[in-house]
C-alpha cells in the first residue's frame, strides 16, 4: 500500500523529493512547476467535494461527510496515533492525497497490526489486530472505497485523458491500475444489494435554464456530479477556438457565460458533443454501476444541450415578443455573464 | 511491471531514503505541516528573497535548529542563517519538535526582532555613579569576572554563604543552575515562582506528589481550564493546539474565567466567576458527581488514600470504602449549584449544565489550572485541588485523555558530574520559618524580610528577571536596591534594558534564545523530550568549519550565554580547585582544563538520553551532532499511568515489607537513573529501608510520590503543620470577597496577560510591540456608569498602600463588579542619566548602542520621586519614532505604553502555598483634576504594614512543626539542603515542642 501513498504524493506542487518517488513509480519525469500549475493547480483540483458536491467547489457537505467517516474511524480505534490520521478531518479531509494515505494506513493496520504514524507509514510497536478488529478495518477499508473515493476517482482520472501532460496521463493510468486492484481485493466486501454511494444517491441533475435559469445552468454544468462531465478551463478554450469565439478571462462561469452569450447556437452544440463523448469516457474503467451512473448523467445532460442547441439555432418563427421565452439559453448565458 | 513489483520497489525506496536520515516523501503529508523544508535540506536551503520581488533572487540559507525563550514552553524554533552574509534572517517553527510540532505563537518569529533591536545591551557595563543614577561605563568581561568571583569566594571561605542568591525569572533551563549552585555549596536559588504558578503548583503537589498537571486535551472528551492560557500566548501554545485538536475531536470545552479573554470565545460553556467563587463552583461539580454516582469508585477505591483519612478523622467509623463514599457524600453536599452561583454570579443552570458535560466524560477529561485563579486569591491553591477532584473523582489520572503528573511526562538528563553534596545552610530569606509549606522561594517578600530582619545579600543575581517591574511593591525593590547595607553588589544578567538593571552595579549582557545553549523539557502531552537551545550563528560557523573558542565570538557586541559565563565564574572563584569547586567544571577528557559546553552538552547526549545515541548513530553522527541538527528528541510517548506499573520483583528481594499503610519498602539499592526530574524525596520506613512503592490489590505498584503514596485526599502535611480544616480540596472565601471588601470597593483582576507579549521576556520585540503596546482598565458598563467614566476616559484605582491613573475600557466582556489591567504593559525608565537618553551613540557594531541608551521602543519616560515612605511615578512622555540602525523604529506610531500598576500593590503572601495573592480589593474613581496618565502613588510604610498583617494569617513551622523541622521534608525543594539544616533553630524547636521563648 506505500504504492498509494506514493501515487497520492505525485499530486501535489513538485519538489525535488517527486523525482525520487516517481523514479520508484517507474513514471516519466515529473513535471515543471509550471507544469503542475497548469495542469492540476489551476485545473484539475484533487478533492473528492469538487467533483461529488452539488457546487462543484472544494468542501461543503461531501467533505463533511468524509471528515465525519475519519472522526469515526479514530473513535473505534483507541490507538492514539491511528487516531491523528482519522482526526484529519481538516480542510483538506478530502485530498486525494489524504484519502490514499488513510487507505493505506487501513491496509497497514489490518495486515501488519502495531501503530501506524500518519505521514510515515511507521509501524510497530502495538498489538497486532484480533480478527474482529481486522474484520472491521476491512469494512472500514470497503466503506471508504465505495463511498469516498470510487464514486469520483475514475472520473476525475479520466480528466486526464487529454491534459497533455506525460506524467500526468501515465500517473493517472498507474492509480486507476492501483485502485482497480484495490477493488478488486475487497470483492467479498461488496454487497451487490447496497444503494449507490450516497454522494451519487443524493446528487440533484442538472438544472434546466428554461425553468431555473441561466446562473444555475451555467453552475450546474461546471459541476461535474450534476452533469455527468468534467469541463477545465482548457476545454474552454478549446471550445473558443473550435467556434471562433473569444474566451473572457476570469473564472469558468464568466467565461462560459460569456461564449454562451456570443454564439449560444455553436456552444450549446460543442458542449453537447463533449458530453457524448464523456458518455463513454468511462466505459471499463472501474465498477461498472458507477460508470452506468456517470455515462446516464452525461447523456441526460448531452440530450439537454443538444435539444437547447437546436431550439437557439431555430430560426425567429416567433415573433420577438418579451411575453415569449424564445431564446432561454441566450437568456440564461446573457444574465450569467451580467 | 505489476502492482506487487511496484509497491515493492516504492517500498524499498523509502526504506532506503529513511535510512539515510531523509524524508522520501515531498511533504509530511496532510496530517502533519507539510510547508517546512525536508530536515536533510536544511543544510542548504534555497528560497527566493521576497524583498526581491519580482527578481526571482535566490538566497542560501542553513537551517539552525534552537528553542524560544520568550517564554518557558520552550518551543522549537529554525534560525534561517543566510550562508552568505551570516546573518539570521527569519525564525520560524521546527516540525522536528515533538511538543511544538512546527507550530508557534507570535513570540517566537518575534525572536528576530530581538536580535535586531537597535537597544540591546551589547557590552559589560558598570555602574559609576549612585545606583540608579543611570551612570554607566563599558568594563571588560575580565574585571566584571574578577570582582564577581571575589565576592563569592570571600562568601565562602568567610562562611556567608546565604549572602550569595541567584535570582531567576523563567528559568528556560533544566539543570544546569541549580547544579551550579549545589556545586558552590549555596543555597541561594531564589525563583519568581510564588509570583507566579506556584499557587496552582501546591494545589497539585498536595494531590500526588507532583506539581504540574499534563492534561491530554488533545483525547479528551470534556476540557476543563481555569486559566486563559489557550490563547494568552504564555506556556501554553503547544497545550493550546492539543486544545484545538481535542475541539476538531469533539471534546467540549469549559473555561472559567471572568473576562471574555481569547480562550474564553472558544468555550462551550464560559463561566464567568466571580473572582474567588471558582473552587465553590468546582465543589458543586463535585458535589453532582458524588451525588448521582457518577464517579469511578473503582479508581477511588485504588487510589485514594481514604483509609488514612477515615483513621484519622473518623476513628469511630468503620474503615471500609462504603462508610468513606458516605461521608464523602456528607462532606460536600452543602456545595449545591444553588450555592455555587449565589457565590460566582453564574447562573445555576449553567452551572448544573457544566457538572452534566463533566459527568458524561467518563475518564476523558482533562483539566488545567495555571496561576488565574490560583495566583489571585487567598487560598488559591484551593481551585487546583478542587479542580484536580474532578480528575481524581472520574478516574482521569495519567490515562489517555485525562490529566498525567508532570514528571511523567518530562525529562532531565542527569549530567556530568553531578553534585551528591547539598548545602549546610538555610536560606531564611528565601524560604523563612513563617511559610512552611510554600511551594516555592517567597521571594517577592526580599525588600520585606531584609529590611525587618537584618538580611543582607553580598552578591545578588537577577537573571532575566526584573522584580521591580514584576513583583507587586517596586518601590520597596527600590528601596532595597538602592541600600548599600541590604544588597553588597547587584549583578544583572538581561539582554536588554529592564527596571531592576538601572539599579543594578553591573549589567552583563546575555543572549536571547538563538545566542544561548540550554536544556528543555516540558510536559505537553504523554510523552518524553528534550530540546536543544543554541547559539545559531556559532553552530554555522562551526559547521563552515570555523573553531569559535567561545558562545561571545559568535555572538552580537560581547553578548555572552550564561553556560559559559557560569563555568568562567566558578573557576575565578576557586582557581585553584581547593575549596572543591571547581572540580564540577571541570574537564574530564582534560583534566585541569575547563569544561567546555560541548562536552557538557556531549557528555549528556552520549550518557543520559535513551535512544539518542542509537538514533544519532543511524545517521551516522554523534549525539551531540544530532541534537544540534535538528534541535529535539523523543524519548518516548504513551508513558501511560505509571503509578500502575508494578513495581520489579528484584526491586522487592531485599528485606520487604508492607505497612499497615500499605507502603512498601526494601533494602534494595534504588536502581540507576538517568532521569533527574525533580521529584519529592520520600522517607524510608525509619529501619534502613527505602520506599519502593504501594500495595495495591495485592500487587506492590509504584503509585504517587506522597507520604501515603496515592492520591491524597486528605493531605497528612496539611494537617500536621497546622492547616487541619484544609486538608481536603475545600473552599473558603477569599480575601476579594464581597464580604471582605468595603462597599466602594472592587475586585482588581492583575493577573492576565496579552496574547503577545511576557512580561520583561518580550520587550524590545517590535513586531510585538506594535500589536499590544497597553493595558486600559476594563470595566462593565454598569460600573461604569456608576463611575461616570466612558471608553478613554481617565480613572484613578485607589489601592491599600497608594494610587495609579489609566484609561478605562468600558466592556461587557467583564463580570460586573469587577475590573481588570493586565500586568502586561507599563513599562518604564527614569528620566535621568544616560540609560534613559534618548540620544543613538552607536557603535562598532553597526550603530547599536554599546549601552547607556535604554530601551525605547514600548517604554515611557518616567520622573522618580521621594519623600520618606512617600513615592511618586510621572511620566514625561511615553514612546515615538527615532532614528537607529533599524528603519523601522522611525515607523513606530504608537506612544502609549500602559500603566504599571503592579507598583501599587502590597505584597499579599498565602499563609500555606506562599504565593501571593494578586487580585486587588480597590476604589475606582474618575481621575482627579491633576491627575494624568500614568501617574503612581505608593507609600511604602503601608506597604509594610499590609506585609505584616499578612504575616499575622501565617502558621509558622516554630509554633506548629511537628517534629522540629522547618518544613516538611518531602516537599520538593529546589537546591535542597543537606538534612540537618532542616532542623529548627533551637528556640524555634523548643518552641514548637510546646514551650514558649519569653522574648516573643
Amino acid at each position: 500500500m506505500e504504492l498509494l501513498r506514493a501515487l497520492g504524493s505525485m499530486i501535489d506542487a513538485p519538489s525535488p523529493k517527486h523525482a525520487g518517488v516517481a523514479r520508484a513509480l517507474g513514471l516519466p519525469e515529473p513535471p515543471t512547476s509550471a507544469e503542475h500549475h497548469r495542469v492540476v493547480a489551476s485545473q484539475r483540483w484533487p478533492y473528492a467535494s469538487v467533483y461529488l458536491g452539488a457546487e462543484g467547489m472544494i468542501g461543503g457537505v461531501v467533505r463533511d461527510r468524509i471528515a465525519g467517516f475519519r472522526r469515526a474511524l479514530g473513535a473505534d480505534d483507541p490507538r492514539p496515533a491511528a487516531e491523528a490520521v482519522a482526526r484529519d478531518a481538516s480542510t483538506d479531509a478530502d485530498h486525494l492525497a489524504a484519502l490514499l494515505d488513510l487507505l493505506a494506513a487501513l491496509e497497514r493496520w489490518s495486515n501488519a497490526g502495531g501503530s501506524v504514524e500518519a505521514g510515515s507509514a511507521d509501524s510497530g510497536g502495538g498489538p497486532a489486530p484480533g480478527a474482529a478488529q481486522r474484520a472491521l478495518l476491512t469494512h472500514a477499508k470497503a466503506t471508504l472505497v465505495r463511498e469516498h473515493v470510487a464514486p469520483w476517482l475514475r472520473v476525475y482520472l479520466a480528466s486526464f485523458d487529454d491534459c497533455g501532460a506525460l506524467f500526468y496521463e501515465a500517473w493517472a493510468a498507474l492509480l486507476g491500475r492501483a485502485i482497480d486492484a484495490v477493488e478488486g481485493e475487497l470483492r467479498d466486501e461488496a454487497e451487490p444489494s447496497a444503494p449507490l454511494p450516497a454522494a451519487l444517491r443524493d446528487a440533484p441533475g442538472l438544472p434546466d435554464p428554461r425553468r431555473a435559469g441561466g446562473d444555475a445552468f451555467v453552475a450546474g454544468l461546471l459541476a461535474p456530479v450534476r452533469s455527468g462531465i468534467v469541463l477545465v478551463r482548457d476545454d474552454l478554450t478549446r471550445l473558443a477556438d473550435d467556434a471562433g469565439l473569444a474566451c473572457r478571462a476570469g473564472e469558468r462561469r464568466y467565461a462560459l457565460a460569456g461564449l454562451l452569450a456570443q454564439d449560444p447556437g455553436g456552444t450549446l452544440a460543442w458542449l453537447s458533443r463533449r458530453a457524448e463523448e464523456w458518455r463513454d469516457r468511462l466505459a471499463g474503467r472501474g465498477s461498472a454501476r458507477i460508470a452506468e451512473w456517470w455515462s446516464g448523467r452525461a447523456e441526460a445532460t448531452a440530450r439537454l444541450l443538444s435539444q437547447l442547441a437546436r431550439e437557439a439555432a431555430a430560426p425567429a418563427r416567433q415573433p420577438a415578443s418579451a411575453e415569449l421565452p424564445a431564446q432561454p439559453a441566450m437568456a440564461a448565458a446573457s444574465e450569467a455573464s451580467r | 511491471m505489476t502492482l506487487q513489483e511496484l509497491e515493492a520497489r516504492v517500498s524499498a525506496a523509502k526504506a532506503e531514503a529513511e535510512a539515510r536520515g531523509e524524508t522520501f516523501y515531498p511533504g509530511a503529508s496532510r496530517v502533519h505541516l507539510a510547508a517546512y523544508p525536508p530536515r536533510e535540506r536544511w543544510a542548504d536551503w534555497v528560497e527566493l528573497d521576497s524583498k526581491a520581488w519580482p527578481e526571482r533572487v535566490e538566497r542560501r540559507f542553513m537551517l539552525v535548529p534552537t528553542t524560544c525563550f520568550n517564554c518557558e514552553s520552550a518551543c522549537g524554533l529554525l534560525a534561517y542563517v543566510d550562508r552568505e552574509t551570516l546573518e539570521v534572517r527569519k525564525l520560524e517553527g521546527n516540525p522536528e519538535h515533538p511538543g511544538s510540532r512546527g507550530r508557534n505563537c507570535a513570540k517566537g518569529p518575534a525572536t528576530v526582532t530581538q536580535l535586531v533591536d537597535p537597544d540591546r545591551i551589547l557590552h559589560p557595563l558598570k555602574r559609576t555613579g549612585e545606583r540608579g543614577e543611570g551612570r554607566w561605563e563599558r568594563v571588560g568581561w575580565d574585571e566584571a569576572l574578577d570582582e564577581i568571583a571575589s565576592r563569592i569566594r570571600a562568601a565562602l571561605d568567610e562562611d556567608r554563604r546565604e549572602e550569595v542568591m541567584y535570582h531567576v525569572g523563567r528559568p528556560g533551563e533544566d539543570g544546569f543552575t541549580e547544579r551550579m549552585l549545589a556545586a558552590w555549596g549555596v543555597d541561594g536559588h531564589n525563583s519568581h515562582t510564588n509570583i507566579c504558578s506556584s499557587g496552582a503548583r501546591a494545589g497539585y503537589h498536595f494531590w500526588m506528589g507532583m506539581d504540574r498537571p499534563s492534561p491530554d486535551h488533545a483525547n479528551a472528551r470534556v476540557i476543563v481550564l481555569v486559566s486563559s492560557h489557550l490563547e494568552a500566548g504564555h506556556y501554553f501554545n503547544p497545550h493550546a493546539q492539543r486544545v484545538m485538536e481535542g475541539k476538531k475531536n469533539g471534546a467540549k470545552l469549559i473555561v472559567f474565567d471572568t473576562r471574555l479573554s481569547n480562550t474564553a470565545t472558544h468555550a462551550d460553556h464560559w463561566l464567568s466567576t466571580y473572582p474567588g467563587s471558582e473552587a465553590a463552583v468546582l465543589l458543586a461539580v463535585a458535589a453532582h458527581l458524588i451525588r448521582t454516582g457518577s464517579y469511578d469508585a473503582t479508581f477511588v477505591e485504588r487510589w485514594w488514600n481514604w483509609r488514612e483519612y477515615l483513621e484519622t478523622n473518623h476513628p469511630g467509623e468503620p474503615a471500609d470504602f462504603e462508610t468513606f463514599q458516605r461521608i464523602l457524600r456528607e462532606l460536600y453536599e452543602g456545595f449545591t449549584f444553588e450555592f455555587a452561583a449565589a457565590e460566582s454570579g453564574v447562573p445555576e443552570a449553567t452551572v448544573r449544565a457544566v457538572a452534566e458535560t463533566v459527568a458524561g466524560a467518563g475518564n476523558r477529561l482533562s483539566t488545567h489550572n495555571w496561576r488565574s485563579a490560583a495566583a489571585g486569591n487567598l487560598g488559591g491553591w484551593q481551585v487546583a485541588r478542587c479542580l484536580f477532584l474532578l480528575n481524581a473523582l472520574m478516574g482521569a489520572v495519567a490515562v489517555p485523555g485525562g490529566t498525567y503528573p508532570n514528571s511523567w511526562n518530562k525529562y532531565v538528563p542527569r549530567p556530568i558530574r553531578m553534585p551528591s553534596r547539598h548545602p549546610k545552610g538555610w536560606n531564611d530569606l528565601t524560604w523563612p520559618g513563617d511559610y512552611p509549606l510554600s511551594l516555592m522561594e517567597m521571594s517577592f517578600l526580599l525588600p520585606h524580610l531584609t529590611a525587618e530582619r537584618e538580611g543582607r545579600l553580598d552578591v545578588y543575581f537577577t537573571r532575566v528577571y526584573n522584580p521591580v517591574w514584576t513583583n507587586p511593591d517596586g518601590f520597596s525593590w527600590i528601596e532595597m536596591l538602592t541600600d548599600p547595607e541590604r544588597i553588597g553588589l547587584h549583578v544583572a544578567l538581561t539582554p536588554t534594558w529592564n527596571e531592576t538593571a538601572f539599579f543594578a552595579d553591573y549589567v552583563l549582557p546575555m543572549g536571547h534564545s538563538a545566542e544561548r545553549h540550554d536544556l528543555t523539557s516540558y510536559e505537553q502531552y504523554d510523552g518524553r523530550w528534550i530540546g536543544f537551545r543554541q547559539p545559531v550563528l556559532r553552530t554555522a560557523r562551526e559547521r563552515l568549519g570555523e573553531e569559535l573558542a567561545t558562545t561571545r565570538d559568535a555572538n552580537p557586541g560581547e553578548v555572552w550565554e550564561e553556560n559559559e559565563f557560569w563555568i568562567e565564574l566558578t573557576w575565578r572563584i576557586d582557581p585553584d580547585g581547593s575549596r572543591g569547586v571547581r572540580e564540577f567544571f571541570e574537564s574530564r577528557r582534560r583534566p585541569g582544563e575547563k569544561m567546555t559546553v560541548d562536552e557538557y552538552y556531549g557528555w549528556i547526549f552520549e550518557n543520559s538520553v535513551p535512544g539518542l545515541p542509537e538514533r544519532a548513530a543511524r545517521e551516522g553522527i554523534s549525539p551531540l551532532e544530532y541534537m544540534r541538527r535538528y534541535g529535539a528528541f523523543e524519548i518516548d510517548r504513551e508513558v501511560g499511568s505509571l503509578h500502575e506499573t508494578p513495581v520489579p520483583e528484584a526491586d522487592l528481594r531485599n528485606d520487604f515489607v508492607v505497612d499497615r499503610a500499605g507502603r512498601a519498602y526494601s533494602r534494595e539499592p534504588a536502581p540507576p537513573s538517568s532521569n533527574v526530574v525533580p521529584l519529592p524525596v520520600l522517607d524510608g520506613d525509619g529501619d534502613g529501608r527505602r520506599r519502593v512503592g504501594v500495595e495495591v490489590n495485592g500487587t506492590v505498584r509504584q503509585g504517587f510520590p506522597t507520604p501515603s503514596g496515592r492520591l491524597e485526599f486528605w493531605s497528612s502535611t496539611l494537617a500536621e503543620w497546622g492547616w487541619p480544616e484544609m486538608a481536603v480540596p475545600s473552599y473558603a472565601r477569599s480575601h476579594v470577597h464581597p464580604q471582605n471588601m468595603d462597599r466602594d470597593q472592587m475586585c482588581l483582576i492583575s493577573t492576565f496577560r496579552l496574547p503577545v507579549q511576557v512580561h520583561t521576556r518580550s520587550a524590545n520585540a517590535k513586531w510585538l510591540n506594535e500589536i499590544a503596546h497597553t493595558n486600559p482598565v476594563w470595566l462593565h458598563p454598569g460600573d461604569a456608569a456608576r463611575i461616570g467614566v466612558a471608553t478613554g476616559d481617565l480613572v484613578r484605582v485607589e489601592t491599600r498602600i497608594g494610587h495609579f491613573v489609566a484609561k478605562a475600557w468600558v466592556t461587557e466582556g467583564i463580570h460586573p463588579g469587577v475590573a481588570a489591567c493586565s500586568h502586561h504593559m507599563g513599562r518604564w525608565k527614569p528620566g535621568t542619566g544616560r540609560t534613559a537618553g534618548d540620544e543613538t551613540t552607536g557603535d562598532e557594531t553597526g550603530g547599536r548602542s554599546s549601552g547607556g541608551q535604554g530601551a525605547r521602543q514600548a517604554v515611557a519616560t518616567v520622573d522618580l520621586g521621594r519623600e520618606g515612605d512617600a513615592w511618586a511615578m510621572s511620566r514625561r512622555k511615553g514612546t515615538g519614532p527615532f532614528a537607529s540602525s533599524d528603519p523601522d523604529t522611525a515607523r513606530i506610531w504608537w506612544t502609549d505604553v500602559g500603566v504599571h500598576q503592579n507598583m501599587t500593590f502590597a505584597v499579599q503572601p498565602d499563609p500555606v502555598s506562599g504565593a501571593h495573592c494578586w487580585h486587588q480589593a480597590v476604589r475606582i474613581e474618575r481621575a482627579k483634576p491633576g491627575d494624568r496618565y500614568g501617574d503612581i502613588a505608593v507609600d511604602t510604610a503601608k506597604s509594610r504594614r499590609v506585609f505584616r498583617q499578612w504575616l499575622e494569617l501565617t502558621r509558622p513551622a516554630r509554633d506548629h512543626s511537628p517534629d522540629g523541622t522547618r518544613r516538611p521534608y518531602w516537599l520538593m525543594r529546589p537546591v535542597r539542603p543537606e538534612r540537618a539544616a532542616f532542623r529548627l533553630p533551637a528556640t524555634d524547636a523548643a518552641k514548637s515542642a510546646g514551650t514558649t521563648d519569653p522574648e516573643r
